[in-house]
């Protein structure tokens, strides 16, 4: 991006195109876009001021919000020629050996995903530290939100549970003390979801990797305007059909995500509660 | 002393008669206790309660509800169980059409004069059936790599030969072709195994009066060989459709049922819904429907054999 004079950070998504084609050729491109799940499409449709289910469970992925997130991501392989398709497996569809070999050797040099994402260019891409930094994601999809929700961990008490307190207490000390979350971002980070923990001094620390950017600052900043997340009885089994009815042929260039996603009503519609 | 040894003797006689004719004694029926309880605990037990579950919405922590008829007519109209059939249909056509008679040829060459000494024949056999006996998850790994679309074995020799590329595991136009491959390579070898010792129960006399006769290679083949070879071939084809249609660890590990679910089996299809979405009930009929379309084939592949052997 230096040597090409490209300012960091990309305010625009036009920004981004144009670095995109400035720096993509046949053997290196911008991003890396999957074809076996449903994250990027998840991402960039929040981002665009939308999500899969209304406050009431319905669904609702078939606006033209989520319709025109799609429709960028498949433009970006085949129209924008600045994204590649993930060399991802059955068995890890999101970021096998494969796809961070990819990145190691140069053959992408850009990502949208969440902090858990990140953590694998730390460990298999280390001659890259330095290069990298994070920013806001860029305005001018919908709605543009600057941040969107991917990943989570859901926690519950089972009726049949011996100890409804102790499981309670486990569960409010891992994920509702800034100790708790904290490690856990020390362990995998993870970037905690508990709001007070945000001004600890551990996400606070330079990040040599990133260039001596203080990410867990930037994460805090954006934290705020997180989308509302809206949750369904059938999330799992809808976003795998999202991932196989829809990601997959779209981003194969086999059908058009408007159809696809509207078609989706209806299996959603068809899933048992 | 003498009428103590006859007496003696005349107990063991009894004895030795009351052990050979098991009367009386209850140890023959615990040493077989065992084997009875684990089989009733895990086979006899799980196949009525699942049974009974394929009648019965069950998903969950909540209780069971009585449903009838509803999961196996769900059966009918959902679209993702019927391209699961469809997909395993087809694996298990090319089961039977492609791998089987692949076997019979490997087997044929094998105990032919194109392989000379019994070393090469030793060897070849055991290089056939190694595939059979390597972990699925090993054959998995392997064909993730020999698959892969940008530096994978396949792609890299189909473009030597200057032919096109494809994404073996990613494109649903050949992704199940890439499955039926996989199965291709780890089953050859067994299938080929059983083809061996019944060419090898072919008595030698047989293949000699029909060379006497005038009959050539070909010949003999099709008029002598084969028709002995019905026992086996029939034997290879019913293992071959009733194992098509449990067919889950490859796909499973390769493609995990896709791209868009082509290359769902039911196997998969079965352990998504009982064991990733809960619904126990459905899952059940998904099984009971398995097990009815694999015994269906293999009654009508074993009465079409008895009209040809009439």
């Amino acid at each position: 991006m230096d040597g090409a004079g490209i300012k960091m950070p990309l305010d625009t998504w036009d920004d981004v195109v144009a670095a995109g084609q400035e720096l993509s050729n046949a053997d290196r491109k911008m991003f890396a876009l999957h074809d076996l799940a449903f994250g990027d499409h998840y991402m960039l449709s929040q981002s665009a001021g939308t999500a899969y289910f209304d406050g009431s469970g319905k669904y609702i992925g078939d606006n033209d919000k989520s319709v025109e997130a799609m429709q960028f991501l498949h433009d970006m392989v085949y129209k924008l020629d600045i994204a590649g398709i993930a060399s991802v497996v059955a068995s890890d569809n999101w970021y096998p050996p494969q796809y961070r070999a990819a990145f190691k050797a140069e053959k992408f040099f850009s990502l949208f995903g969440p902090p858990w994402h990140l953590s694998f260019l730390l460990t298999d891409v280390p001659d890259q530290s330095g290069k990298w930094t994070v920013q806001k994601l860029p305005s001018g999809l919908g709605d543009g939100l600057p941040t969107a929700n991917f990943g989570g961990t859901g926690q519950c008490i089972t009726t049949q549970s011996g100890d409804v307190d102790a499981a309670y207490d486990l569960v409010r000390i891992a994920n509702l003390t800034t100790e708790g979350v904290v490690a856990d971002f020390k362990a995998r980070t993870a970037y905690p979801a508990y709001k007070p923990a945000y001004e600890d001094p551990a996400l606070q620390q330079p990040q040599e990797y990133f260039g001596g950017q203080k990410i867990g600052q930037i994460y805090s900043e954006l934290a705020g305007q997180l989308p509302t997340f809206n949750q369904s009885p059938v999330w799992g089994q809808a976003t795998e059909a999202l991932a196989r009815d829809v990601v997959t042929p779209v981003m194969q260039d086999k059908e058009d995500a408007r159809s696809t996603l509207t078609s989706l009503a209806d299996t959603i519609a068809s899933m048992k509660q | 002393m003498a009428q103590t040894t006859q007496q003696q003797e005349s107990r063991g006689r009894k004895l030795g008669r009351r052990r050979a004719s098991g009367r009386g004694t209850i140890a023959p029926y615990l040493f077989l206790l065992p084997f009875f309880l684990i089989y009733a605990t895990f086979l006899v037990y799980p196949v009525l309660a699942a049974f009974r579950l394929s009648f019965f919405e069950s998903s969950g922590f909540g209780g069971d509800t009585f449903t009838g008829l509803d999961n196996y007519v769900r059966l009918a109209q959902d679209p993702r169980y019927l391209e699961a059939l469809k997909n395993t249909t087809l694996y298990a056509l090319a089961s039977v059409f492609v791998l089987s008679p692949l076997a019979l040829l490997v087997a044929v060459t094998i105990r032919s004069f194109v392989v000379p000494t019994a070393a090469f024949k030793s060897f070849y056999r055991i290089v056939f059936f190694l595939p059979f006996i390597t972990s699925f998850v090993v054959i998995a790994l392997m064909f993730n790599l020999v698959f892969n679309n940008d530096f994978g074995l396949l792609n890299n020799a189909l473009s030597a030969v200057g032919l096109p590329t494809v994404d073996w595991l990613k494109n649903e136009q050949v992704s199940l072709l890439a499955i039926v491959m996989v199965g291709i390579w780890t089953f050859l070898g067994i299938n080929a195994l059983y083809f061996l010792t019944g060419l090898q129960n072919i008595p030698e006399e047989v293949i000699e009066a029909a060379a006497v006769d005038g009959a050539n290679r070909l010949q003999t083949f099709w008029r002598i060989t084969l028709p002995l070879l019905r026992p086996v071939i029939l034997f290879v084809i019913v293992q071959a459709t009733i194992f098509s249609y449990q067919l889950f660890e490859i796909p499973f590990l390769l493609t995990n049922g896709g791209p868009s679910d082509s290359t769902l089996t039911l196997a998969i299809y079965l352990y998504e819904v009982g064991f990733r979405e809960f619904d126990r009930g459905y899952a059940s009929a998904i099984g009971y429907s398995l097990a009815i379309i694999a015994i269906v084939l293999a009654a009508a592949q074993l009465l079409l054999a008895r009209r040809f052997d009439r």
